[in-house]
């Protein structure tokens, strides 16, 4: 039901669709057939995991990571500014298939799951039946949000789709009416452990045979000198992903129907395992990114000189995988499917290699960890466009609603996605935020907040201690290394900022409080 | 002489059963419980049971495997070797095979021990296995006190059974209903 008050951000929704007509020019030639023959456009989502934006060099990083993708953003809607809600892959996933921030939906713990009451907004089951869906990913945390959502999916993929060597027994796949709770208990529990980190596997036999399997990860090879991709599962190559992808695909464009595909890649995720001929490509290359102090609530507390080491490496298997990508986005082309689908690449958070952390699963909620691709290819489109106004992977869902379906959903916080109906908007506020440690049922009080709002970037900590209560804010325009904290100087903004940010958590927290 | 007078006596059967029953099941609560601070923060309740079915049952058929393996033997080797005394013998080899996995698997966590290269860790589990049972052979007190502990942990097979039957029918009716 439509809220009797009509806020800014509705007007802007509305004034947007109605600017739809105006916005897709001519030249929209792919679009504007099928739209004229009463069919609607597929739509390939490629999410790739722990994809940080400042790494890519479409977005302007000296190394020449993503030649592939500057190619293909020569005929795409590039998105500058583009935020995740959450910097890991739980909350950030949630909130781009569930249109909602992560206080709302509350996937918010490693391993964790949505709302029961939030699921029913999935992006799937909100596509209706209009579509054929498929869904797929490599990355076990988002296997369980598509399991939640496994109703709504009409071609669910296994988990072990495009596997090599299975690593682990995998027995909650063979149960697929209760392929949640058997996770948790098979292959979080009974038949897996993490080591170092515990727990042990709850059945001694089982974790044997679980052992036993893992020694296949460690294989290396003369194309994988670090050994073959693995997502803690089994082991893949991105060539043969991406292969099985548009074997998929293709397939699904000769359907009654136009598809809507989500592919969830694990890559360029740690372990980074670049192939031969990327290791060691960015060696002594004369990069030196700026040195930030070390941060108080950094986990990992990496000397800077291991940070310089593991972000070469990660640099490498990005380069690694834009060049597969690549091989992919050609194929696309070469089949004709960009004149008839919507390629979007995008990523569900970033990575930190700075103050001492590596990695994403972290308190801190700077740029590199928030900052991710968004590349949209509207089918037979051929011009760029750059889209610099701050955007958040909780737009996604709401934009596709209205471009696939003519509907305007008041009901998502997200906007219509500028360059794809939506209108820039240098005012909004975008949120992102991580509370791993607070349970999804009770206020959110042990959080880093994130909130974006132009150029200006807040972070505020709640819960931690002597860090409590503290906030930093950042110009991004003059300082995109975050390195000059102006929340002493600036009192006035960063009041204003914090006030919103923690009336928008409140307002959150009271809603799940009434709704549980 | 037919197949069932090859086995040992039920009462014996229950005994070392008990050993590997309670081994099992509480292996897999306690480190269920070790796992419910982080659950519960984002599992209600109702997940949390329909979770604790799977461990309940995978246990029982665990133990019931383990006791068919216990039983081969006693069936196969002269009745002297293994099926006589099978509870304190049956206790010693479930000791042994058991203790020497949980002990490593417990090790792994707490100090990183990691029993490496492979071969070890098979020759510490058979050594341990065989250790125990030549004990439990050679002196009486050893064996005393394997049939004893046996009998005793015959009690929380009152608990352990009847509640790895509502598991396996949890687990039936959320696989084939839902």
């Amino acid at each position: 039901m439509m809220s009797s008050r009509f806020s800014r951000r509705d007007f802007l929704k509305t004034a947007g669709t109605a600017m739809l007509p105006l916005l897709f020019p001519r030249q929209a030639l792919g679009l504007e057939s099928l739209l004229r023959n009463g069919k609607k456009p597929n739509v390939l989502v490629i999410v790739l995991d722990t994809l940080s934006a400042p790494h890519m060099s479409v977005y302007g990083y000296p190394r020449p990571t993503t030649p592939a993708l500057e190619k293909f953003a020569e005929r795409s809607i590039v998105y500058h500014s583009h935020y995740a809600a959450g910097n890991f892959t739980t909350p950030a996933t949630a909130s781009m298939l569930l249109g909602c921030e992560p206080w709302t939906h509350r996937a918010i713990n490693l391993f964790g799951l949505a709302r029961r009451d939030q699921v029913e907004r999935n992006l799937f089951r909100r596509l209706g039946d209009s579509y054929h869906k498929i869904a797929f990913t490599q990355n076990m945390l988002a296997e369980l949000l598509l399991r939640q959502f496994h109703a709504d999916i009409d071609q669910h993929l296994p988990f072990t789709f495009s596997s090599r060597d299975l690593t682990t027994l995998g027995i909650s796949q063979h149960l697929p009416n209760d392929s949640v709770a058997s996770f948790y208990a098979f292959d979080d529990f009974l038949a897996t452990r993490r080591e170092n980190d515990g727990p042990l596997a709850g059945s001694p036999l089982l974790g044997l045979l679980d052992i036993l399997r893992k020694e296949r990860e460690t294989v290396e090879s003369d194309a994988y000198p670090l050994g073959t991709p693995f997502n803690n599962y089994y082991t893949y190559t991105n060539a043969e992903t991406f292969q099985n992808i548009l074997q998929v695909t293709e397939k699904a464009r000769q359907g009654d129907k136009p598809y809507f595909g989500y592919f969830h890649l694990w890559t360029p995720h740690e372990p980074y395992r670049p192939r031969a001929e990327y290791l060691g490509k960015y060696k002594k290359d004369g990069y030196e990114p700026v040195a930030k102090p070390e941060h108080a609530l950094t986990e990992t507390n990496r000397a800077e000189k291991n940070l310089l080491r593991l972000r070469q490496t990660y640099d490498e298997y990005i380069t690694d995988v834009d060049a597969d990508l690549g091989l992919f986005l050609e194929a696309l082309e070469c089949s004709g499917a960009l004149d008839d689908t919507y390629v979007i690449i995008t990523s569900d958070h970033g990575q930190l290699f700075e103050r001492g952390e590596h990695g994403h699963n972290t308190a801190l909620l700077y740029e590199d960890v928030l900052r991710i691709p968004l590349i949209v290819s509207v089918p037979g489109r051929s011009d760029r466009v750059d889209v610099r106004t701050p955007t958040s992977s909780i737009d996604l869902l709401p934009t596709l609603v209205v471009r696939l379906l003519g509907q305007v959903d008041l009901a998502y916080p997200g906007i219509f996605l500028p360059g794809l109906g939506g209108i820039e908007d240098w005012d909004r506020s975008l949120f992102s935020m991580v509370a791993k440690d607070n349970s999804a049922f009770a206020p959110i009080k042990h959080a880093s907040l994130c909130m974006i709002q132009g150029t200006k970037k807040l972070i505020h900590y709640a819960g931690y201690g002597e860090y409590d209560g503290k906030s930093e804010l950042y110009d991004l325009a003059d300082d995109p290394n975050e390195m000059k904290d102006h929340a002493a100087g600036d009192q006035a903004t960063t009041a204003r900022m914090r006030d919103e940010l923690l009336t928008a958590l409140e307002a959150a927290n009271q809603e799940v409080a009434q709704s549980s | 002489m037919n197949l069932r007078n090859r086995l040992p006596s039920f009462n014996q059967i229950l005994s070392a059963y008990a050993v590997i029953a309670f081994m099992l099941f509480a292996w897999a609560l306690l480190w269920f419980f070790w796992n419910i601070p982080s659950w519960t923060k984002f599992m209600t309740l109702g997940y949390l049971v329909a979770t604790l079915s799977y461990p309940m049952a995978a246990s029982f058929l665990e133990s019931l495997t383990i006791l068919a393996l216990l039983l081969i033997p006693a069936m196969i080797l002269p009745a002297a070797w293994f099926r006589d005394r099978f509870a304190a013998r049956g206790a010693a080899v479930t000791l042994g095979l058991l203790g020497v996995i949980m002990l490593r698997d417990y090790l792994i966590v707490v100090d990183n021990f990691l029993l490496k290269p492979k071969p070890i860790f098979w020759l510490t589990l058979s050594l341990s296995t065989a250790l125990l049972l030549f004990l439990a052979v050679k002196f009486q007190w050893m064996e005393k006190a394997l049939t004893l502990l046996a009998e005793r942990l015959t009690i929380f097979l009152y608990i352990f059974v009847p509640l790895s039957v509502i598991s396996l029918l949890v687990i039936l009716v959320r696989n084939i209903t839902l």
